[in-house]
């Protein structure tokens, strides 16, 4: 780059001035020598651009340039212009599907808002994505949109679900069987046996109105940022390994996903965060989601998903930041937002620990995605979607919801 | 009013592709760039936005034949793609089948040529059809 360096190396007559165009009205002036390669170009442009060299494609007269090709061979002269596409990462096989997972933020925004349950199948397509489905082994399909409306529909899920907060060996297992839960003491017994905790659990009503009001919230402009940053609270809120939950905590203070998942920082840092002060680390939050709380309401909602497997964790309920936003919202005080930062790793204790309980009887399902959406793929490609790939992602990523696999598709996700 | 003659419209032609004018959507050059004649042209185009051809990037072959532009270009697709006016054994482009070829004026160029496919791509007849696999050839 710096020209004094190279001009003794590479006669000066060699060196061109180009232009490339980029998407987003991208403009870039470098000057390079004929000598280099194309690689050697794409990386110069990924120095002052945000696009990864893997992921340009340059074109020039008319012509895909070949990494390997030196410069010259194009011809290229000094103030032409080279046009540069995103395309997806050379390498895009299954193995890099987690790194895939960030167009997913872009869909979320194409999608049907008005739908909360491909609001929470996007989010879960992410942490599918991630490779998280911790639910697998649970004999639970967390693809199925239908799941958790069938169980907020169950009498029988909801009095299970309240027997089992009511058995303290269940909540032994159950505390024991998740490090995280463990990691938080005692305080964790009490919440679980708390009446007010038992209560949300097994009231559909709360449940309904927690579905409702996310979906509202998405309405309400915390939207397309929130898409990747609620995916990355979903996905958080697995009991996934490697992720402590004071580093959680960390999470919920500084409004940032955790950078592992890929999620975009844009919006997600842009959030406010004026409960952030109320988390007092690392786990004094949990406590405050206890029986003592005054906030019925936005502590019940941050508690409850905690009780439902997959669908409403997906849903960013877990997100402190998201939750945060509700809570301003509904100008409830420093002691609700406190409620909420203790619910999140509450929620995430109840749900891991429900793989140990065999909760529903739902099918086992763990075929493969082509035989589970086999119907949905013909319909697919009846429609004209031949990238099978392409489809089954999408599926993935919206649960099987057809409807949402086509915006998905559209948007250009999973290619 | 005086006829461009073909030389000095192609190189006109030339000299817009090589800046890139134009919003990128669509490239051209000179083959090689010692053809005197200039007969022989890439193309790319890179498929529209919310359609089965986004983030393709599609090559083509363009002919301008000793009559061009009073005739238009020949085309060919060098990409798969599957379009109602691309022959899908050898990718030729049917003329009579695009609009802006079967009825040409010599007021178009390669570029016109190029966004009218664009265009056709993303109609609403064409945005969803099945698509061969990205990266295979003619």
């Amino acid at each position: 780059m710096s020209s004094t360096a190279d001009a003794p190396a590479s006669p000066s007559s060699s060196d061109i001035q180009i232009n490339v165009k980029g998407p987003n009205e991208l403009k870039l002036q470098i000057t390079i020598s004929t000598d280099k390669t194309v690689a050697e170009l794409k990386q110069a442009i990924a120095d002052k651009s945000d696009v990864p060299a893997d992921r340009q494609r340059l074109i020039y007269s008319g012509r895909v340039l070949k990494d390997e090709d030196a410069l010259a061979t194009y011809k290229i002269q000094s103030s032409h212009t080279i046009h540069m596409v995103k395309g997806a990462a050379r390498s895009a096989t299954a193995s890099t599907q987690p790194a895939a997972a960030q167009p997913l933020p872009t869909m979320q925004a194409g999608q049907n808002i008005h739908d909360p349950l491909t609001q929470l199948n996007s989010h879960m397509g992410y942490g599918l994505m991630a490779g998280l489905n911790p639910f697998a082994d649970m004999g639970l399909n967390p693809n199925d949109p239908n799941m958790m409306q069938s169980m907020l529909n169950s009498p029988q899920f909801l009095q299970q679900m309240s027997s089992v907060m009511s058995n303290p060996a269940v909540l032994d297992q159950l505390i024991a069987s998740n490090p995280q839960l463990a990691a938080m003491g005692p305080q964790v017994r009490q919440v679980f046996q708390s009446e007010r905790f038992r209560q949300m659990m097994s009231n559909p009503e709360t449940l309904r109105m927690m579905l409702q009001m996310s979906s509202m919230m998405r309405e309400s402009g915390v939207a397309p940022g929130m898409g990747g940053f609620g995916g990355a609270g979903g996905a958080g809120a697995f009991p996934a390994p490697g992720l402590p939950s004071h580093a959680r905590q960390a999470q919920g203070q500084d409004a940032q996903s955790p950078p592992a998942l890929g999620a975009p920082p844009a919006g997600a840092g842009a959030l406010p965060n004026p409960f952030g002060a109320f988390f007092p680390p690392p786990l004094g939050a949990a406590p405050s989601a206890s029986p003592a709380s005054p906030t019925g309401t936005p502590g019940a909602a941050g508690a409850q998903p905690g009780a439902t497997p997959d669908p409403l964790g997906g849903m960013g309920m877990f997100n402190p930041a998201l939750m945060q936003q509700m809570l301003s919202m509904w100008g409830a005080g420093g002691a609700g937002a406190g409620a909420a930062g203790g619910a999140d790793p509450l929620g995430l204790g109840a749900f891991g620990g429900l793989g140990g309980l065999g909760s529903p009887p739902a099918p086992t399902n763990t075929r493969p995605p082509e035989e589970r959406f086999e119907v949905q793929l013909q319909q697919l490609q009846d429609m004209g979607f031949t990238n099978a790939s392409q489809n089954i992602r999408a599926l993935l990523a919206t649960g099987g919801n057809v409807h949402s696999a086509i915006e998905y598709i559209l948007n250009g996700g999973g290619l | 009013m005086a006829k461009i003659p073909r030389n000095f419209r192609l190189l006109e032609e030339l000299e817009k592709g090589e800046k890139g004018i134009g919003d990128g959507s669509c490239s051209y050059g000179l083959e090689d760039g010692d053809d005197i004649m200039m007969s022989h042209w890439n193309g790319t185009i890179i498929g529209p936005g919310h359609t089965v051809h986004e983030n393709r990037i599609y090559s083509l072959k363009i002919t301008c034949g000793e009559d061009y532009p009073d005739k238009p270009p020949t085309i060919q697709f060098i990409s798969r793609v599957n379009l109602p006016f691309v022959n899908q054994t050898n990718g030729t482009v049917d003329p009579s089948k695009l609009p802006v070829l079967a009825h040409w004026n010599r007021n178009n160029s390669i570029e016109t040529v190029l966004v009218e496919i664009r265009r056709e791509m993303a109609s609403f007849n064409n945005r969803k059809l099945p698509q061969p696999p990205e990266g295979s050839t003619f």
